[in-house]
């Protein structure tokens, strides 16, 4: 649901996906190429912390997916467990708090998840999270960094 | 310690868990051209001198510092009472939306500045209210009465009557008070017979004379006034159907008759134009500020000045860097690393060099002279030499090279 809106958002200025295993979820509503291609097509900066590919083999696909996407600052911590996607938008931003990984697997198994609208007092959940993603989680000592994106913010 | 052990923290030697300002916490700092401050100061003083509450506004752009400075403003009253007698409250005027009943009109805004006030100080005030004086005759309600100025006798007897019934001890719930102070529809009968209220608020009239009466209250208890710290105000751009009301309301918290609740509201954008509608049109509002909406730069204080001349830009690099730094850690990281030839404790992890050059390059644009995307752009390459540093487990220096390589990325 969190991408499904995603792919629809306009003036995206953040994405921000946290999730120790990814998938390319061919097959899915929406892969893992749509979302790229819409990271791609509004030059979305995107910061993704996941396992790295060497520990989690299941995240190898999707490793190079991302290493090929200018837009991209990819992080690779693995001792992360927490699930948090955030879309900073117009008119208001949103967020996905889960249990999910962003897997096939996630999709057919029983998660929860609590969608927070980026308006009101979520404003500041929004923005929290996004910090939590963009610079909490990489500047901790378990963190790496894979690839900086190659776009400026202001571009 | 080891740099692979670091955090960014501990390597760039902060004092905070993020490279980061955070406008309330930090509301002491005020940085760039100090020539804006000390016209933001001036306005202020005047305004107390003359108008008896500062009634004024801050214009600048996206990340120029508005919300930071309305806490600065909060910080300087706190700190100096006796010249600036207004105990402050912050409110959001966004998000406003016509096509939403419960997020348009005067009645959305007053609800706001009401739970900006808050329970506690309502009940703070009350009870010190209760306090006063010492010959009393009259019973609170009464006595309250006599303070308020404005609106009609139903009206000052209504709110007279809810501040005393449910503000001065703690034995019932205020949820009737508060819907009543809201303007929220009572149920007929017992609840208005409970509150001991003749009237309803109807109307903007009624809200913004019950606001105007609780100021009375406080400056006849504190001997200070109130003023409205009303962040995001560009969203009343939005109002078309309700002008009439709000730009009303307005006039009175701007008409010198009201010395006792004041505002300051921050509008996003420049130039004459930013200042909504609803305040400008008819500039009845502006004249009671002193200005026209030829010199409205006197009253709606121009942050985009805060970053004039590349030395401003410098200089607010320099006083940000210091300011979130630990200093003795930073010398003992110098020290142990041996860096003293390179690096300074004020600007580590970035050289001389290095900040000139962020200067350089963030000076090129007008839309990057712009403070907050300065602190994105000093934590990202000061990110890019931890995780480097990270990965060769020495301390790399964020010099002009490395800076160069993130920043003119493209």
């Amino acid at each position: 649901m969190f991408f499904e809106r995603f792919m629809q958002a306009v003036e995206v200025t953040s994405l921000v996906i946290v999730s120790p295993w990814i998938q390319s979820l061919d097959g899915e509503p929406v892969s893992l190429k749509d979302i790229l291609w819409s990271v791609e097509r509004g030059k979305v900066p995107t910061t993704i912390i996941m396992r790295s590919p060497q520990k989690e083999p299941l995240n190898r696909d999707a490793a190079k997916l991302f290493e090929g996407c200018p837009f991209i600052t990819l992080y690779y911590n693995n001792d992360l467990h927490a699930k948090i996607y955030v879309c900073r938008c117009q008119p208001f931003g949103f967020a996905l708090l889960s249990s999910a990984n962003l897997s096939g697997q996630a999709t057919r198994a029983l998660e929860v998840g609590l969608l927070i609208e980026g308006k009101g007092a979520g404003r500041a959940i929004i923005e929290e999270l996004e910090l939590l993603g963009k610079e909490d989680i990489p500047n901790r000592a378990g963190t790496k960094l894979r690839q900086f994106a190659q776009a400026r913010p202001f571009d | 310690m080891d740099i692979r052990e670091m955090e960014l923290k501990d390597y760039c030697c902060l004092n905070r868990p993020r490279f980061r300002v955070d406008p309330e916490s930090d509301a002491e700092w005020f940085f760039g051209n100090k020539q804006v401050n000390e016209e933001l100061l001036s306005r202020i003083r005047s305004d107390f001198a003359v108008r008896g509450i500062p009634k004024c506004g801050l214009i600048g752009r996206f990340g120029a510092g508005k919300t930071h400075t309305l806490y600065h403003i909060k910080y300087l009253f706190d700190k100096d009472p006796d010249n600036c007698p207004a105990t402050c409250f912050f409110l959001r005027l966004a998000p406003y939306d016509e096509k939403i009943p419960d997020l348009s009109g005067w009645k959305y805004i007053h609800s706001k500045i009401l739970d900006a006030l808050g329970e506690g100080f309502l009940r703070q005030i009350v009870q010190e209210f209760d306090r006063l004086p010492e010959d009393r005759t009259a019973d609170l309600s009464e006595e309250m009465k006599r303070t308020f100025r404005f609106g009609d006798e139903n009206l000052k007897r209504s709110l007279a009557n809810v501040l005393a019934g449910y503000f001065l001890r703690e034995t019932k719930s205020t949820i009737p008070a508060w819907q009543w102070l809201r303007g929220s529809k009572l149920e007929k009968g017992g609840a208005t017979q409970d509150l001991g209220v003749t009237k309803t608020l109807e109307n903007a009239n009624d809200m913004i004379a019950t606001v105007l009466n609780i100021g009375n209250l406080v400056r006849k208890t504190t001997g200070k006034g109130i003023t409205l710290l009303m962040d995001e105000a560009q969203s009343l751009k939005d109002v078309e159907k309700r002008h009439i009301e709000i730009h009303d309301a307005f006039l009175q918290l701007a008409d010198d008759d009201n010395q006792d609740v004041g505002f300051v509201m921050a509008s996003f954008g420049e130039g004459p134009q930013i200042i909504p509608n609803v305040i400008a049109k008819p500039d009845d509002i502006l004249s009671r500020l002193g200005v026209t909406i030829r010199n409205i730069d006197e009253a709606f204080i121009n942050l985009m000045r805060l970053i004039k001349e590349e030395t401003d830009m410098r200089s607010f690099i320099d006083d940000l860097l210091q300011g979130i730094k630990d200093r003795g850690k930073a010398e003992q990281l110098i020290s142990e690393k041996g860096l003293a030839n390179k690096l300074t404790w004020q600007n580590l992890p970035f050289t001389d060099d290095a900040l000139s050059g962020v200067v350089e390059i963030l000076w090129q644009s007008e839309l990057t002279r712009n403070a907050r995307l300065i602190i994105n752009e000093l934590a990202r390459v000061a990110a890019a030499a931890y995780h480097q540093g990270k990965a060769t487990n020495q301390y790399v220096i964020a010099d002009r090279a490395l800076l160069d390589s993130i920043m003119k990325r493209r």
